[in-house]
């Protein structure tokens, strides 16, 4: 008789719950971590976001990134269940 | 699933959102796309966050259905999230429906009858139950059509490449009136948002007086002039002069002048200063938004439509985020195209008649400009129905009564749509944000402990709140106490956390033991 390897055993609803909460995490990071460098960057001294880069202010350029990143996060984030039919 | 997102989508699109966001970004072009950013960061948490476990629940489920699905509430966990979720949705119809008489004011309409009419509108949908979904699929289209095809037009027949616009709109020595404009050679009916328009002179010049009614020059020695005025009159206003006439009075004023209230100069918009309340104000507003847009009630029902939610709120999410990235170009090019936008103070609904004002769009102008108006008014309905449908089920009087009630707030209470609207996230931050997010991903988790939770957030919420209204706790910018109450979701989230999180703590779960059924049954 062969051995059932357990790497491709069914996930129980423990390990499920663990990976969405591993995705979940990585999402919520991609959507506040660039957002809180644009809000330091929108309060750092000297107007520093209003300094020109390619004719606009650098907040502008910041603040699309981190628009970019946030809708990427969207397919990172936890994935529904694939329910039986 | 495209309607189902249109319907999330719809409630980042609302009037209130987009009638507060222009006159942020036309005071200042740095920080003014702070706001916008955060509400699509909002909108990205909320399908990140909340969206998978929803689509588990019942079509039709809310909060008080989650709650109960991770086991059985003292009534008190019921009465306290029932309560928030009832004032949340209170504070955003209330939102939508002063948007609305904004609106109709800037519009030259009649107001009480636009909120009426705005009142009746949702009421009609929500009794014919069944075509709520197409209502909220409807509305939401409508809303991100009118955002982005008559901006479409406007960056065609303009400039098309943004930067470029930011870069004019911001280089700017001076802004004043154009001598080819309507304000200068026909003159126009100036309109605010009150019965009175105050314009504040920089600078001298000649104003036309064309109308008929009781003006009044006010200058900075404290002397005053007033007038009933019947005829076409000339006066030379000094800079610091204030001009107080009423709402709706032709004006004509002096071309090369600059425009009463509008930023002197484009470095002036695009590097005004951090402003009162710099980084906390930032903060605090971050922590309002992103927070309170995973306990709005209004994205609760627009979550509550079962299988496919979690796929229609990561595409909602994404269209959002479109219609918001619209929103903040529709103000820069309002900004650069018509800076007579500043004269009466900004309302927001100038800015969604820029495509009537752009003259290279000719007879296509005005058509676009009711479609973006019509927009509005689609967003209004969409995020007005998902709000009632996101309220606790089995209370079918409770929403004629919100309705009525929010119509009544909006008619009597001279409040901008911008400053209810954040109470509405605050308040939904303090108290249903904490239970939603730990009912989908906690294991550990006592309906006791959330029940307090919410209830320590409500209250800390409304003291907080009743303390800035009054004005006892001092300016946000100069005290800790002032800034805490000016954003009392910075206290009421974290309590709420704090005390559902402390009494739901227990032994740690075994990797060998089952999940709790309620938990199993979301991440099935």
């Amino acid at each position: 008789m062969i051995p059932r390897d357990p790497a491709l055993a069914a996930p129980t609803p423990r390990d499920r719950l663990r990976r969405q909460r591993v995705r979940l995490l990585r999402a919520v990071a991609l959507v506040i971590l660039p957002l809180g460098a644009v809000g330091w960057l929108l309060a750092a001294p000297h107007e520093l976001a209003a300094v020109r880069l390619g004719g606009v202010g650098v907040g502008w350029w910041l603040s699309g990134l981190a628009w970019a990143l946030g809708l990427l996060a969207l397919p990172l984030g936890p994935r529904p269940p694939r329910r039986a039919a | 699933m495209l309607g189902r997102a249109l319907g999330f989508a719809a409630v980042w699109l609302c009037p209130a959102v987009l009638l507060g966001l222009a006159p942020l970004l036309l005071t200042d072009g740095t920080r003014g796309l702070w706001p916008p950013l955060v509400l699509a960061a909002g909108a990205c948490l909320v399908a990140v966050v909340l969206a998978v476990p929803w689509a588990a629940l019942p079509p039709g489920s809310t909060l008080r259905e989650l709650a109960a699905c991770r086991g059985p509430a003292p009534g008190a966990a019921g009465l306290s999230l029932a309560i928030a979720a009832t004032a949340s949705a209170l504070l955003f119809l209330w939102a939508q429906l002063a948007a609305v008489r904004d609106l109709a004011r800037g519009l030259g309409w009649p107001a009480p009858l636009s909120v009426a009419l705005a009142v009746l509108l949702p009421a009609l949908v929500v009794m014919a139950d069944r075509r709520r979904r197409a209502v909220t699929a409807i509305g939401g289209a409508l809303a991100l059509i009118g955002l982005l095809v008559p901006l479409a037009a406007v960056l065609v027949a303009t400039d098309p490449v943004w930067p470029r616009v930011w870069a004019a709109a911001a280089s700017r020595t001076r802004i004043v009136f154009d001598g080819e404009g309507a304000w200068v050679r026909a003159g126009q009916p100036i309109r605010g948002t009150g019965r009175d328009v105050v314009l504040r002179v920089r600078e001298e010049q000649r104003v036309t007086l064309l109308g008929r009614g009781r003006v009044r020059i006010e200058t900075p020695d404290g002397a005053a002039w007033s007038r009933e005025v019947s005829a076409p009159v000339e006066v030379t206003l000094g800079s610091g002069d204030q001009l107080v006439v009423p709402d709706g009075f032709p004006l004509r004023f002096q071309a090369g002048r600059s425009i009463p209230g509008a930023p002197r100069s484009g470095p002036d918009w695009a590097e005004p200063g951090l402003g009162p309340g710099g980084w906390r104000a930032l903060a605090g507003l971050a922590v309002t938004l992103l927070i309170g847009g995973l306990g709005l009630t209004a994205a609760h029902g627009a979550l509550a439509d079962g299988a496919a939610a979690a796929g229609a709120a990561r595409l909602g999410a994404t269209l959002a985020s479109l219609g918001l990235a619209a929103a903040v170009l529709w103000s820069l090019y309002a900004a650069w195209l018509t800076p007579e936008v500043y004269l009466a103070g900004v309302a927001g609904s100038e800015v969604y008649e820029l495509p009537g004002r752009v003259a290279a769009l000719g007879a296509a102008g005005a058509p676009l400009r009711d479609l973006a108006l019509l927009g509005l008014a689609g967003g209004g309905l969409a995020a007005a129905v998902a709000t009632l449908a996101g309220l606790p089920p089995g209370t079918p009087g409770l929403r004629p009564v919100l309705l009525i009630a929010a119509g009544l707030l909006a008619g009597l209470v001279p409040v901008a749509p911008w400053p209810v609207l954040l109470l509405a996230f605050g308040l939904s931050a303090s108290t249903s944000a904490p239970a939603a997010v730990l009912a989908c991903w906690r294991e550990r988790l006592s309906p006791l402990g959330c029940a307090v939770g919410a209830t320590i957030g409500l209250v800390a919420f409304t003291g907080l709140a009743l303390v800035h209204i009054a004005g006892l706790a001092g300016s946000p910018e100069a005290a800790w106490l002032g800034w805490l109450a000016a954003w009392p979701a910075l206290v009421g989230a974290p309590l709420n956390v704090a005390a559902a999180w402390l009494l739901s703590s227990g032994p740690r779960p075994s990797d060998r033991a089952p999940l709790p059924p309620g938990l199993a049954e979301l991440h099935g």
